[in-house]
């Protein structure tokens, strides 16, 4: 199963991201976003883990959310988030820690996750979303 | 689905789509632009994304296309709204993620024959002195409480602290500093991501850039702005960095957690806003307002660095003189005339520039004669456009006019088309100089990715909307 694509927008950045459940859905857009930018990582690769706990007001805004917090601490730590593992996850609430490197930069810049268009569906064994990035 | 026939036309560069459109409209939507561009326009979600607009509480008059419109999220890119003080509302959306993305404008005592022998050696020192890329941080770390000094007072912080000229800050839209603006409501997040971004670039489609001008459209106000056929000046295209995102997705986010207790329901998340009169609208307008501040700080820092570069390369004397500063993503508290009355309303700009006309007392006294400097930054290898604003802008699109190219291909499709290292050496064949941090950034970049600036600033100009005062071509282009 792919993990997710980058899909056509004319000024940003269009993922779609695949799971075989919900978590799994979630730690695919994550490591989609952050591979999207073309992370370069230090020649010492040193696994990093982050705490992460977000609520929102449904599951499409929770995953919109949950990527901003990890885009918020990828900024402030230049750091890269390539999976997370959650202790807690329901439909507008999680809890758990990210995993990823320190970084010495991004070949783009995100300036934001939007909650353009985005979309949560099950499409028969698999989840999918669908989510808008502002380069 | 929006289609030709949805249109009417009100000349050869307005057209219009009516209130009859559909029944949640509260006011038409117009687009500026010429009949073969709106195949162009069609071909995208943009004016659908106008109409949803156009459904806003407290709008006036009408939504409002440039004809650099293209498709953004909740309010299209290239888009102006005017909202009602006392029955409208104010949307981060109708913003931009990038608060006070603007440009600014310098010119130099050079002739660019005098400057061409010295271009790789300031082009190189540019890049080395001017941070830009992701993970790059600026070469100032704001306290917390300097912090609160640059959100409070924008440019003004920069004159304090030595950084800016007296006169920069008279040559900023507001000053440099929108007096709404609130430290205090700028989150603990935005600041953190903020603290070491001042005096950086950033990336994307953000530049430094040296030109030349090309072209003299009107020597009046070439006169007033200080520009010669010839000359070389500089143009420097940024925002408020990681602080200004995170303004916006803070308060997104807030009201999208409150459009249920008001009872709204949106055809788009990104459209979510506060009524003015509420206590989260006028909470958004101070934050946005000092994120604004923290980006015309940011210009001026990197304004800073770059006169530093350029005496270092150039001599002690040679200097800079800023000519003016825009910004094409705010929000503004503004008078115009409504129904013959002269009326507050709030001016949501998303990608689209103020263009004030002669005798506007908030344009600096040295302009007044001529108008307000716009500047319209092309896309990378292409002319930029010195505008000035006019009395039209004032009467049908408050005072406003285009930001620039607009996109037309997606990064994806630029890539597919053009190699980057291909273009940097077309580019170079043409005289151009490129220094930037990522082969294939510089391919999305690429100016078949966007519109045709020459035919976007003729429709502003036809329309009467802003005259054109001069075409400037690049000789270094600085980027991440």
């Amino acid at each position: 199963m792919k993990l997710y694509e980058i899909l056509e927008h004319t000024a940003d950045l269009k993922i779609r991201a695949y799971g075989r459940d919900l978590p799994g859905l979630f730690s695919n857009a994550l490591k989609g976003m952050f591979e999207a930018i073309r992370p370069t990582t230090k020649k010492e690769k040193k696994e990093i883990k982050r705490d992460i706990e977000i609520e929102s007001v449904d599951r499409e805004a929770l995953l919109v959310d949950f990527l901003s917090e990890a885009l918020y601490l990828s900024d402030i730590n230049n750091e890269t988030y390539l999976a997370v593992e959650f202790s807690e996850f329901g439909d507008n609430r999680l809890k758990g820690k990210i995993s990823g490197f320190e970084v010495s930069g991004f070949d783009e810049e995100i300036k934001a996750v939007t909650y353009h268009g985005v979309k949560i569906e099950e499409k028969g064994d698999r989840w999918e979303a669908t989510v808008l990035f502002d380069i | 689905m929006l289609a030709k026939k949805d249109l009417r036309k009100i000349s050869d560069c307005l057209f219009e789509i009516p209130k009859s459109f559909r029944p949640d409209m509260k006011a038409s939507a117009r687009v500026y632009a010429s009949e073969k561009m709106l195949d162009q326009i069609l071909s995208d979600e943009s004016l659908v994304q106008l109409v949803n607009v156009a459904t806003l509480p407290g709008i006036v008059k009408y939504a409002l296309a440039m004809p650099d419109i293209h498709e953004g999220y909740g309010f299209p890119i290239g888009g102006v709204m005017a909202s009602s003080m006392e029955s409208g509302v104010i949307s981060p959306g109708g913003v931009g993620f990038d608060i006070n993305c603007g440009v600014r404008l310098l010119t130099s005592r050079f002739s660019h024959e005098d400057l061409e022998p010295k271009i790789e050696d300031l082009a190189n020192q540019l890049q080395r002195d001017i941070p830009s890329g992701v993970g790059r941080g600026g070469n100032i770390r704001l306290s917390g409480k300097e912090m609160d000094g640059v959100l409070r007072e924008g440019v003004g912080w920069a004159v304090e602290k030595g950084y800016a000229l007296e006169e920069d800050s008279a040559r900023c839209e507001e000053g440099g500093c929108m007096v709404q603006a609130d430290p205090g409501l700028v989150s603990e997040r935005a600041k953190r991501r903020g603290s070491d971004q001042l005096g950086t670039l950033g990336s994307g489609n953000h530049f430094l850039e040296v030109q030349k001008v090309e072209a003299i459209f009107d020597n009046e106000a070439a006169q007033a702005f200080g520009l010669k056929q010839g000359q070389v000046v500089l143009s420097i295209h940024t925002g408020s960095r990681g602080l200004g995102h995170q303004v916006c997705t803070d308060y997104v986010r807030l009201l999208n957690t409150k459009l249920p207790t008001w009872g709204i329901r949106l055809p788009d998340r990104e459209l979510a806003y506060a009524p003015l009169a509420s206590r989260e609208g006028r909470e958004y307008l101070g934050a946005m307002a000092a994120a604004a501040n923290f980006a015309w700080c940011n210009r001026q820092l990197i304004t800073r660095l770059v006169r530093l570069a350029w005496k270092r390369i150039l001599g002690g004397d040679a200097r800079l003189d800023l000519v003016y500063d825009v910004a094409h993503n705010i929000a503004k508290v503004e008078k115009h005339e409504i129904n013959g009355e002269n009326k507050e309303v709030c001016v949501h700009r998303k990608g689209a520039t103020r263009a004030f006309p002669p005798g506007h007392l908030e344009i600096p006294k040295i302009y007044q004669a001529v108008g307000q400097p716009v500047l319209i930054p092309g896309s990378m290898g292409t002319s930029s456009y010195v505008l000035a604003g006019a009395e039209s802008a004032m009467k049908n699109s408050f005072g406003s006019v285009c930001h620039g190219a607009g996109r037309r291909l997606s990064r994806k499709a630029a890539k597919r088309q053009v190699w980057g290292a291909d273009l940097r050496k077309e580019l170079l064949a043409r005289g151009i100089v490129i220094r930037c941090h990522s082969t294939a950034g510089l391919a999305e970049e690429a100016p078949l990715a966007y519109k045709d600036v020459d035919a976007v600033v003729d429709i502003i100009a036809k329309a009467g909307l802003a005259k054109k005062v001069a075409r400037l071509k690049p000789m270094a282009v600085i980027k991440a």
